[in-house]
């Protein structure tokens, strides 16, 4: 049938019957004319090529078409594929972490399953990355872009829909405003290009080999004791540089991890709570980005935006599992040289930033070893930020705290009562310049 | 300790090595992940790794003909009660709370009224609990943690997730059960009864008399069926041959084989017949319609309900009876006087 859209201008309404439009149209638009070139004086000798012409492109062979099986519309008449169907299907599952799990034995139970030492704190490397030159207008900076992510961003959304555990009867409509996540969106975007500021004051070149990527993809397969754990993610924010990290731990404090002792999880294993998964291949094992070739490229820094209800050990358990897995994709896209023992000549480090509501969370990660047989000899090390207060916001305007929760209330009376927490932008700043010149 | 040594550290080598690294980039086409593969391809071969060193592995026994045999079908689904319907049927054991829809009083199939006073409620999510505890027959006991325990609406006792190896499943929570607590099953009978703990799941053959139990199988191998519901419990009151008899909270008395599984202690939650409802909204919560509301007559056209007569209802206070008197005499003809 033809479209409205694909008669107009073409056909005149009641004048004819179609077929003789039809006849009229061909006859009067049918041919194509050609269009006379006008040869400029001086060049009339010379012989003029079109290089869009069909004969003058060299011929690709391109990949054979295979029309579809039915019309497009048809598709939800019939019954859907099924994962069997997958070339990748096998019936033997691999464990896989994904966004969603929870560690319900917390850090030690990470640190099991990746065969790392954790270590409160963050070290003073990163700390003094920044060598104290912070902005001068930077916490008013910080709190404009708080007012923007929060209040004032035009575009709106239809918001999620609100669930109260205590009073699940409790029903609100339909709000349309910025959601969590995206608030946290636009602040991050603005957060990266403030702290690049600070770096183009020292060095103006510094920003020519840093590069920050939008919606990563990462997988890595790693065999931890003849059992197969995938990890996968969608990374948000992804910084990469042609330099790795500096190694923070080295000599004989690397040496003294071999005496760390893992938890007895009786009668558990650490890879309870992790999902089976039956669509692999592990021949590609490692990805980072699908969309560039990543040649002379190294993750640094990972940021994580989640709108989850984790607790805060959940969430950094999670943050250094996401961390293990990009290092070991790295690792291994990189083909890093490795002892007898599966020590790595020149460890990784790779950090990490994860931000449930208006929660920050830090860590770092340096992989050492590439020997996931046991649990003998030295382990990774891991450095996790245990104290201070990492929200950077307190009292979140919601619909509770206002006399009139109207979208205008949440814009006058709410921002007032935040309360700026100006430490976690230091953090953040120096965990982002972190490895620049 | 750690963390002081190393940031005194830091300081010193970092921009040695970061010169290091950065100008050895070229990488060199070693063996980078040989050691993993190998252990992929031995991995039949090679000892098992630390965790999975004397644990004791049994799957979930409870499959979906069990539950097909218990409950009512719907076309993909089944009934939970008269209240409730399960839309889908899981292919297998899941954990993961499933969805269920209101009847309303009405049949699914039929569209036809069965029940009057049936209708609203809060969102119910549907557990599958496991009812089968089975241990090995010979050898060490299956042990398992407890993780969580939670209180849902499906159910009047509170639900233990428990877990073993790779392996997660609800079952009943005791009433002093805590998280983090170890519990074991096992499937043979010693000749010497065991000491039983709270949790422990045992043939009924196993335990010394005047225990008190719950999760009572009526077969071997059915599932438990008898004291599920929150604070009930049950106690073994003797054993002849190869029968044990058990006395169950309705004052029933039951002889079953040796082999019937049982668990230790009572069911959690056993304040639950305490509770009150503290407004009529609570009704109506929990699923029951409210009545019309008009006042009716009663006519006696349904019949006179006969009801038991009160008791006596004392008033003031009571007079002590004379205590009677014994008069010993000699003859019988005394008493007439």
């Amino acid at each position: 049938m033809v479209t409205k859209i694909q008669i107009a201008g073409k056909l005149k309404f009641y004048s004819k019957p179609y077929g003789r439009q039809w006849k009229w149209r061909y006859q009067v638009h049918g041919h194509m004319i050609e269009p006379k070139i006008k040869i400029p004086k001086g060049l009339e000798n010379a012989k003029i090529i079109d290089p869009l012409h069909p004969e003058t492109i060299p011929k690709i062979d391109l990949p054979k078409w295979t029309p579809p099986r039915r019309h497009p519309l048809l598709e939800s008449f019939f019954p859907q594929l099924s994962i069997k169907d997958n070339p990748n299907y096998h019936e033997t599952p691999i464990k896989m972490f994904d966004n969603s799990t929870k560690f319900h034995a917390g850090i030690d139970q990470v640190c099991l399953l990746t065969k790392t030492q954790p270590v409160k704190g963050i070290p003073s490397i990163i700390t003094n990355s920044t060598h104290g030159q912070d902005l001068t207008s930077q916490d008013e900076m910080v709190k404009n872009y708080l007012k923007q992510s929060l209040a004032f961003n035009p575009t709106k959304q239809p918001c999620p829909s609100l669930k109260i555990p205590n009073d699940p009867k409790f029903v609100i409509g339909k709000q349309y405003g910025t959601p969590h996540k995206r608030q946290m969106f636009i602040l991050l975007n603005n957060l990266i290009r403030l702290s690049n500021t600070n770096l183009f004051k020292r060095n103006h070149t510094s920003l020519l080999t840093r590069e920050v990527l939008e919606n990563c993809d990462l997988e890595a397969i790693v065999n931890r004791g003849g059992e197969y754990i995938s990890i996968k993610r969608n990374v948000d924010f992804c910084l990469f540089s042609k330099t790795s990290l500096p190694t923070i731990v080295f000599g004989q404090d690397l040496e003294k991890t071999s005496a760390y002792e893992f938890i007895n999880m009786y009668p558990i294993f650490p890879t309870i709570d992790l999902k089976d998964q039956h669509i692999y291949n592990l021949e590609k094992n490692c990805l980072i980005d699908n969309r560039s070739d990543l040649n002379g490229k190294i993750v640094q820094t990972i940021i994580n935006i989640n709108d989850d209800d984790f607790t805060n050990e959940q969430d950094v358990s999670r943050l250094i599992m996401l961390l293990f897995g990009t290092a070991y994709a790295q690792a291994n896209m990189m083909k890093l040289p490795v002892n007898q023992d599966g020590l790595l000549l020149k460890p990784l480090v790779v950090n990490g930033i994860s931000v449930t509501n208006q929660r920050f969370n830090y860590a770092t990660f340096q992989l050492n070893t590439l020997n996931f047989k046991d649990n003998k000899g030295i382990k990774n090390i891991v450095f996790y930020d245990d104290q201070g207060q990492n929200e950077i916001y307190m009292n979140r305007p919601t619909v509770d705290n206002l006399p009139y929760p109207t979208q205008k209330n949440i814009q006058r009376l709410a921002l007032r009562n935040l309360q700026y927490n100006p430490e976690v932008f230091q953090k953040f700043l120096a965990y982002f310049s972190f490895g620049s010149k | 300790m750690l963390q002081n040594k190393i940031s005194s550290v830091i300081t010193k080598k970092s921009a040695a090595l970061g010169r290091f690294i950065n100008s050895s980039h070229t990488a060199e086409f070693t063996l980078y992940s040989a050691l993993n593969q190998q252990s992929a391809t031995k991995a039949t071969n090679s000892v098992p790794i630390d965790w999975k060193k004397d644990v004791v592995v049994i799957p979930v026994q409870t499959s979906i003909e069990d539950l097909k045999r218990n409950h009512r079908l719907v076309k993909d689904g089944f009934y939970v009660s008269h209240r409730l319907y399960v839309e889908k049927i899981p292919e297998k054991y899941t954990t993961e709370p499933l969805p269920t829809r209101r009847t309303g009083g009405y049949d699914i199939e039929t569209r036809e009224r069965l029940y009057k006073r049936v209708g609203g409620g809060l969102p119910i999510y549907w557990h599958f609990v496991d009812f089968k505890r089975v241990g090995p027959k010979t050898g060490p006991p299956l042990v398992e943690k407890v993780i969580d325990i939670i209180k849902t609406r499906d159910r009047t006792s509170f639900l233990a997730l428990v877990a073993h190896a790779d392996i997660k499943r609800y079952i009943l929570a005791t009433q002093n059960m805590k998280v983090g607590d170890l519990i074991r099953t096992s499937g043979e009978i010693p000749r010497i009864p065991v000491k039983a703990f709270e949790g422990d799941a045992y043939p009924c053959g196993a335990l010394p008399n005047g225990t008190t139990v719950h999760n009572i199988e009526p077969t071997p191998g059915y599932g438990a069926v008898f004291c599920r519901a929150a604070g009930s419990s049950a106690e073994i009151v003797n054993q002849i041959n190869d029968r044990v008899i058990i006395k169950l909270p309705s004052g029933l008395e039951l002889s079953l084989d040796k082999y019937c599984m049982v668990t230790v202690g009572q069911v959690s939650h056993a304040t639950h017949k305490d509770e009150k409802l503290s407004h009529p909204v609570d009704t109506r919560d929990l699923g029951y319609r409210p009545r019309s509301g008009l006042w009716q007559r009663k006519d006696g056209y349904c019949g006179r309900k006969v009801h038991p007569p009160k008791p006596i209802k004392v008033v003031g206070t009571l007079e002590k009876e004379e205590i009677n008197k014994i008069k010993y005499t000699f003859n019988n003809w005394s008493l007439t006087d």
